[in-house]
């Protein structure tokens, strides 16, 4: 107890005497592939997020021969991609069948949110970080327009989007080697939405986050997926006539082909 | 194998879609109906947003109605006075449509309206041809003659704005094509369907038209206004997934050859008792999902929030 006080102290001091030269740590990371590209056999993507630590002020300590054990380090790893606005609907039963009544606007939803961490939250982050970084489900920067019931709409959004595969946290996912070397398995379903995604490292010790680090990791359909979303988005006048003609020709050519066979 | 659907945004497996297209091309083929009132409901069933179903099978309806329309008119058995006609009339219901479409989807409502028009259209339509074909086959059975009457003339034939039509034989109003016309285009711009089956019933007992050329003009008003639904979709709600559409329809083509030739092996009333079945199942399973109560009361949606 004592000497886990004054590793603290020796710290804080190194870290003030540091100050000018160098960082404490240092975090490296890497993601195994920088873009995720949709293409038309798209079923899913595997990533892996690694890196690796460098406890300068860990060697220096033990340079000096003071233990330090119990100086605990802690990864959380979040994935998101860019925020929207969503409707959520709910329905209620109407002269005996489901309809539904009312809704509810958020802002600021990501389409994806996986965290990741090597030990569950509370145990080494206080509230008051996680909620003021958006971290875990519970604490994503949702906001909403003014409405009864926000929590139950909310509750409903964050179950709903763990059903699709959208949302995750676990604690467990992230695994540390030698206490040098983490990685964390990232698993995007193949219903992820388009777009930049955000990919936020923190290291924590003694309950302080002490280096953040973020990759960008843009999501976007390639060939002939891209090809027919942006043409439909974009000029959907043409798209129209172009689906009519493409399937008038491929009506006429079958029924030739079907009548040569047979 | 998976393959990934653009507008449709989900991945779904190729084998699945193919043996859906083929299977319904099979069931067109045997019945000889257009199959999209079979196609849009399994699409919905197997997770394509019913929306998306609901474009892309006016899509593929296109291509399945063509190659046919061009087989009867070169028989000579398209009256293209009464197709234009039936058209304009199309073309409008379409219009409108795919507005209450565009409308409904805004505020979160589509998927409700497409399944209630499914269990009203399938179980009315299934309904009268369950119980028609019974009664035939009674009739058959105890030998009994249906008298064959001259057609009584009806309030129909007092409507104003007649026009000749050479090919049917016949002299009518407008009113009542346009009409006919006008709700099989609202039907094939909400629910997906070639609407072949209120169409082909509503030419031969409302407008008396010969059955020679009942088919090829329903075929080519089907090929031309399911064409303006697509369009409309496409501009509207951006909801038409060619990917889907050509891949259904490469089996459907397929499946419909088959279809043709067994289902001449099958005797008219056979036929006609297991179609209005299989209707009256797709009829029940939407209104059971309608009925029940679903596991997750919320939904998510991206598609309305402008609108708020």
């Amino acid at each position: 107890m004592d000497s886990n006080k004054y590793i603290s102290a020796l710290v804080a001091l190194y870290f003030v005497m540091s100050f000018n030269f160098a960082r404490a740590e240092t975090l490296v990371t890497d993601l195994s592939q920088h873009a995720i590209e949709i293409t038309s056999q798209f079923s899913g993507s595997e990533l892996l997020l690694f890196g690796a630590l460098e406890r300068h002020a860990i060697e220096s300590i033990q340079s000096d021969e003071i233990s330090v054990q119990g100086l605990d380090y802690d990864i959380i790893v979040v994935v998101q991609s860019e925020p929207t606005d969503l409707v959520i609907r709910k329905k209620e039963k109407i002269a005996g069948i489901w309809v539904n009544i009312e809704n509810q606007l958020m802002h600021d939803v990501p389409g994806y949110y996986v965290i990741g961490s090597t030990r569950p939250l509370d145990e080494f982050l206080s509230k008051s970080d996680q909620v003021r970084l958006g971290l875990g489900l519970d604490n994503i920067n949702i906001t909403n327009e003014e409405g009864e019931n926000v929590d139950e709409y909310k509750e409903a959004l964050i179950r709903n989007m763990i059903n699709k595969e959208l949302y995750k946290e676990s604690s467990d996912n992230v695994t540390v080697k030698d206490e040098i070397l983490f990685r964390a398995n990232l698993v995007f379903p193949s219903n992820m939405p388009v777009g930049e995604y955000k990919a936020a490292i923190y290291l924590v010790r003694d309950g302080n986050i002490i280096i953040t680090d973020e990759i960008l990791l843009p999501v976007d359909k390639r060939g002939i997926e891209r090809v027919v979303y942006n043409f439909a988005h974009e000029y959907p006048s043409y798209y129209g006539i172009m689906a009519v003609i493409v399937a008038i020709s491929v009506g006429l050519f079958s029924g030739f082909v079907a009548k040569k066979i047979s | 194998m998976q393959i990934y659907l653009p507008i449709a945004e989900l991945s779904m497996n190729i084998f699945v879609l193919l043996a859906m297209g083929g299977g319904v091309g099979f069931l067109s083929g045997m019945f000889g109906v257009g199959g999209g009132f079979l196609m849009t409901p399994l699409l919905i069933f197997t997770g394509v947003p019913p929306a998306i179903a609901v474009a892309t099978e006016a899509n593929q309806i296109t291509a399945a109605s063509v190659s046919g329309a061009v087989a009867h008119w070169r028989r000579g058995g398209v009256d293209f006075k009464m197709g234009m006609v039936l058209i304009g009339g199309g073309v409008v219901g379409t219009y409108f449509g795919a507005m209450i479409f565009t409308y409904l989807r805004s505020i979160g409502q589509v998927d409700l309206m497409i399944s209630l028009a499914y269990v009203v259209f399938l179980g009315s339509i299934g309904g009268l041809m369950f119980v028609e074909s019974i009664r035939s086959i009674l009739r058959a059975r105890s030998g009994e003659v249906v008298k064959v009457t001259r057609r009584q003339r009806t309030w129909i034939d007092a409507l104003p704005f007649k026009m000749r039509f050479r090919k049917s034989k016949m002299y009518i109003s407008v009113i009542m094509p346009i009409a006919i016309g006008a709700l099989v285009g609202v039907l094939a711009a909400i629910m997906g369907v070639g609407g072949g089956f209120i169409m082909v019933p509503a030419m031969i007992y409302l407008l008396h038209m010969p059955t020679n050329v009942v088919i090829g003009t329903s075929l080519f008003q089907i090929t031309f206004v399911t064409a303006s639904a697509t369009y409309l979709h496409s501009i509207n709600t951006q909801t038409v997934d060619v990917v889907l559409a050509v891949i259904l329809l490469t089996a459907a083509v397929i499946g419909a050859q088959i279809g043709a030739v067994v289902g001449v092996k099958l005797k008219g009333e056979q036929l006609r008792i297991l179609l209005a079945s299989m209707v009256l199942l797709v009829c029940l399973k939407m209104a059971f999902d309608l009925v029940v109560e679903p596991d997750e009361l919320f939904t998510i949606s991206t598609i309305g929030v402008e609108g708020h």
